[in-house]
């Protein structure tokens, strides 16, 4: 087989081969294909590539395993030539800007000059975006070409609240960046892009002034007429100067009016109140909120989905009040029908309690007759053994007490004749107590057979009277079952499981002027983006998207504008890992505004990493080592490998990783939950390190909880470093593989490359690699 | 020792260049920049004439084109001179262009102000690295001793730590030549100075002792210097390397 039919990537074997670096430096309408060298690449069709580039040096991934940076810039050196129709490359810039335009370097392996191949199979080693031109000589010039996400770093679409687009926006929320929402977030802070004025009372003002005064400190200015509200009580005015209203009509709109106090709110009356939610059409709109208060009516919502927009405002989630979104300033009772208590194992303190229960049911009998008359009622009637059966039973069913201390049974009973009788009691078919030999009665007497604590303990709701075998074939009454009496508490120790059942009225009482107050914060539980109607990012078809994997190709696509086609294979291998363990919730602003940083936090808080790599996105989770892709040897190696150990300093083993971020609260009270993990061999050895790690975007305790034990994993301990120099196969190693060396010691280590550095003029590839923490 | 000749100054560059077709990604200055590897395109495949205007009269006798060009499948190539621009006269009876460096010496010089190349019966859109029109200088009797060197390579070798050697080709292998001439008389002394002149900084064509033509550079720019110009007897040694595409 002639080497000409050798893959790019079974070149690398190879210990000859030319390699050619070929650029398309797509400008703006006009691509040119420029190389170190005039070549001519033959694939089928031909491409022509241009003797304008010196040199390219830098061209290095950094692939560091936690909170790595993207990939390095490089430094492309041009000649400054001639080229179409301008003396020099640089005179280009004036048509074509080179600033923000997109680099793309391909590598192709020749085995012999000349070589036509049957295919397009050049290889895309690195895709940038170029910096402003500089070292411009008669010579040459440099351009400094930076990774898509570095060069994207600002251009997250955020969007702050803007009265250009919003007039009536609340200036308290003028400026603050609108929400992007992803995954099931509670409790979004809107922003009121649709308030009216608003102010405070000076001082008191009775149920029939009508001259109102304001601090007129509001931010927004009230109209010269119009209405006012003021606690519930709505007001018209028909003149307002700075900090005054004039003929007031108080109580309008069917409204009552009071007084009120000095410091309460002034707030003009609008047909409407908007509040958005997200910039962005949303899945669902869940429980609206006012100062923490849920709401149930007052309000439409509309996720800004196709067919739930709200006229003016498409697009968005908003919120629309058409009144003002108040609060009564009280406490809030949500009265419960059914209230469960659950009794673990505990102690009484108090006396002995008794309960009665004469009500048993009798259900069912056997072995006597009219067996009714035993709960009729009535001491006169009874039911009879028919002296047939070998005993005859009554079956009772009681409440179920748990355990007692003792269990009363009283009976009305009585024998025929003097034959000795046992009259006995059974409780829950365990345990049997008898009256005694009766030795007969002429008439009912009653009897009390008491059960201990102990014979009670099996005791659930079901016993039966029995009489025993008698020979004599005599007949025994049971007039009446007169009561159970369940005796229990007075410290002694049980358990079990009761209902208690609650009914009843609250009613709240008492009024003040401080009662009513106008909602300052409207937050709302939100789903956020949903995917498209073809299942774009999701493979579902407008599924929430939550999956990080899912998450951070919508962020690039729909958000940065990269194509599709550039999301790299390993985004659907993590996507396995996370399964429905891992998914996000978050406000994206909250996590990072830079593009990059986000990617990178996001990354991390799915225990992956994020970079770019061979002109594609990449998100490689870190689960378990995989097999080393590659094993040096030393006919490998152009150099000594040197070792080395992460620093002591970055050895933490306690962790504690806040989650489930509480938009409504900032600082260190800013999240509800936590995950914590420790190393108790690692705190032996190191003494207690402690890292506290906020997971801005998760908000799912077992997420946290798995991602906590992998963080502990990576820095507990200090963990081997290596660094060597290969020749070109170490081009052989992808993102997300390991490597392994053959050497005089630590042979069995699977190194992760974090950084794979290549000098493209001497094609020698610098590796620096950590030990997988295993 | 057989002759050699440099070719050394390409009319093109002093001149005006007209191309009656023109891919403005690849103009026609490319045609005279010296890179053989960068492309003048023309647009379709109707006749395309490449006009020069010297100016003024310039002695000619020889047209080369460097392998890369496209002009084969029965493209035919038809070189003329006139001097008014209207009536021209064949330099060469028109030729069929085929695939590798194209040379045309004519047999006797021609000193005119107009020069074109006419391009028929185009298979292609014509594509052609470099014209290179010009007067050769031919060295037949100066030349002391010489060698046609084998060719060099460009290629790095690396070792392992073991001793295994890795080989990097970092371009094509090219031609290496060494002439040592004689100089006995000022007017041979003035024409290799004009040559050197021109060529310290661009590369020529060198015709070699085989007859073929080759595109080289000097080795070492800073050759000479002429500082006894009375006694006009030295020898001078020029050593070349071949300017890859």
């Amino acid at each position: 087989m002639g080497l000409s039919a050798l893959t790019q990537a079974e070149r690398l074997e190879l210990v000859f081969f030319a390699r050619v670096y070929l650029l398309h430096w797509e400008l703006p309408s006009k691509t040119l294909y420029l190389s170190d060298r005039n070549f001519k690449h033959d694939y089928g069709s031909v491409q022509d590539y241009e003797n304008y580039l010196f040199d390219l040096s830098g061209l290095a991934v950094d692939l560091a395993r936690i909170r790595g940076g993207l990939n390095h810039k490089i430094t492309l050196t041009f000649r400054n030539d001639p080229i179409l129709a301008v003396d020099h490359l640089i005179e280009l810039n004036g048509t074509y800007r080179f600033c923000f335009s997109t680099v793309k370097i391909y590598e192709l392996r020749l085995v012999e000059s000349g070589e036509i191949f049957a295919s397009d199979v050049k290889e895309l080693v690195f895709r940038g975006v170029c910096g402003q031109p500089y070292g411009i000589t008669r010579k040459s010039f440099r351009v400094d070409v930076q990774n898509v996400m570095l060069a994207k770093r600002d251009r997250l679409p955020l969007q702050v609240v803007d009265t250009a687009v919003d007039a009536d926006a609340d200036p308290d929320d003028v400026g603050r960046i609108r929400n992007t929402v992803y995954g099931t977030v509670g409790h979004v802070p809107c922003r009121a892009v649709a308030a009216g004025a608003k102010d405070t009372l000076t001082a008191d003002i009775d149920d029939d002034d009508v001259t109102i005064t304001v601090s007129g400190e509001t931010k927004i200015a009230f109209p010269g007429t119009g209405t006012i509200q003021i606690d519930d009580e709505q007001i018209t005015y028909t003149g307002f100067t700075a900090n005054q209203f004039t003929g007031c009509t108080r109580a309008a709109n069917a409204t009552t009016a009071v007084a009120h106090n000095a410091g309460a709110g002034v707030c003009e009356v609008l047909s409407e109140y908007i509040y958005e939610v997200a910039q962005h059409p949303v899945k669902a709109l869940d429980a609206v909120y006012v100062d923490g208060v849920r709401q149930t009516a007052g309000f439409t919502a509309y996720t800004g989905q196709t067919g739930d927009e709200l006229a003016g405002y498409e697009d968005r989630a908003v919120l629309e009040f058409t009144v003002l979104p108040i609060i009564k300033k009280q406490i809030q009772v949500d009265p419960v029908d059914n209230i469960v208590v659950n009794e673990t194992a505990h102690q009484h303190s108090t006396s002995d309690a008794t309960a009665t229960d004469s009500s048993g049911a009798l259900q069912s009998s056997s072995g006597v007759t009219d067996p009714s008359n035993v709960v009729d009622g009535n001491d006169a009637t009874y039911g009879v053994w028919d002296g047939a059966s070998d005993e005859g039973v009554y079956r009772f069913s009681n409440a179920n007490l748990g355990t007692l201390n003792y269990v009363r049974i009283r009976i009305k009973f009585t024998s025929a004749n003097l034959y000795g009788v046992n009259l006995g009691v059974m409780c829950n078919s365990t345990t049997t107590k008898f009256t005694g030999t009766t030795n007969g009665h002429g008439t009912s007497t009653t009897v009390t057979l008491t059960f201990t604590a102990a014979e009670g303990a099996a005791w659930t709701s079901d016993f039966k009277l029995f009489f025993v075998y008698d020979p004599s074939g005599q007949v025994y009454r049971v007039y009446e079952f007169i009561d159970c009496v369940f005796n229990y508490g007075g410290g002694d120790t049980g358990s079990g499981v009761a209902s208690v059942t609650k009914s009843g009225t609250v009613t709240l009482v008492g009024n003040s002027s401080a009662d009513t107050v106008i909602g300052q914060l409207v937050t709302v539980d939100v789903d956020g983006y949903q995917d498209d109607g073809g299942g774009t990012y999701t493979g579902t078809p407008a599924a929430l998207i939550e999956r990080p994997d899912h998450v951070l190709k919508h962020i690039l696509v729909a958000l940065l504008g990269e194509s599709a086609s550039d999301i790299g294979a390993s985004f659907a291998t993590s996507g396995t890992s996370y399964s429905t363990t891992y998914k996000f919730g978050f406000i994206l602003h909250e996590v990072a505004r830079e593009a990059d940083r986000l990617l990178q936090e996001l990354a991390f808080q799915c225990r992956s990493k994020f970079l770019e790599w061979k002109g594609k996105f990449e998100l490689i989770y870190l689960g378990s080592a995989p097999a080393a892709a590659k094993t040096f040897t030393e006919d490998d190696l152009l150099d000594e490998p040197v070792f080395g150990y992460t620093p002591e300093i970055d050895i933490r083993n306690r962790i504690y990783a806040k989650h489930s971020r509480d938009y409504r609260k900032s600082g260190a009270d800013a999240y509800d939950g936590v995950a914590s993990t420790s190393d108790a061999t690692s705190i032996s050895n190191n003494g207690e390190r402690m890292a506290e790690i906020e997971l801005s975007a998760c908000r799912d305790g077992a997420m946290a909880a798995d991602w906590v034990a992998w963080y502990l994993l990576q820095v507990k301990n200090e963990w081997r470093t290596i660094e060597a120099m290969v020749p070109w196969i170490g081009k052989a190693l992808d993102a997300g593989d390991t490597f392994s060396l053959t050497w005089d010691f630590f042979n069995a280590v699977a190194w992760d490359p974090e950084n794979i550095e290549i000098d493209p003029m001497h094609e020698r590839i610098r590796l620096l690699g950590q030990e997988w923490p295993a | 020792m057989g002759g050699i000749s440099l070719l050394y100054k390409n009319i093109l560059e002093a001149g005006t260049v007209t191309a009656t077709n023109e891919n403005s990604d690849y103009p026609k200055w490319r045609l005279h920049d010296r890179d053989i590897g960068k492309l003048f395109k023309g647009t379709g495949t109707a006749d395309h004439t490449i006009h020069v205007d010297c100016g003024a009269a310039v002695e000619v006798d020889t047209l080369i084109i460097p392998a890369g060009h496209n002009l084969t499948g029965g493209a035919q190539l038809d070189w003329e001179h006139s001097p008014d621009d209207a009536a021209w006269t064949d330099m060469a009876t028109a030729w069929a262009g085929a695939a590798g460096l194209i040379s045309k010496e004519a047999g006797a010089s021609q000193d005119k102000q107009y020069w074109r190349l006419v391009l028929t019966s185009l298979a292609a859109i014509p594509e052609i690295p470099e014209l290179f029109i010009g007067l050769k200088l031919d060295l037949a009797d100066v030349i002391a001793w010489g060698y046609q060197d084998g060719p060099q390579g460009n290629v790095e070798r690396v070792e392992a730590l073991s001793g295994r050697p890795h080989f990097l080709q970092q371009g094509e292998d090219r031609e290496f030549r060494s002439y040592q001439i004689k100089i006995q008389d000022s007017t041979t002394r003035d024409t290799i100075a004009a040559f050197l002149a021109e060529s310290r900084h661009k590369p020529f064509y060198l015709k070699d002792l085989d007859g073929t033509w080759r595109f080289m550079s000097l080795v070492d720019p800073n050759i000479g210097p002429f500082g006894r110009p009375s006694l006009n007897r030295y020898d001078l040694q020029i050593d070349m390397l071949e300017v890859l595409p």
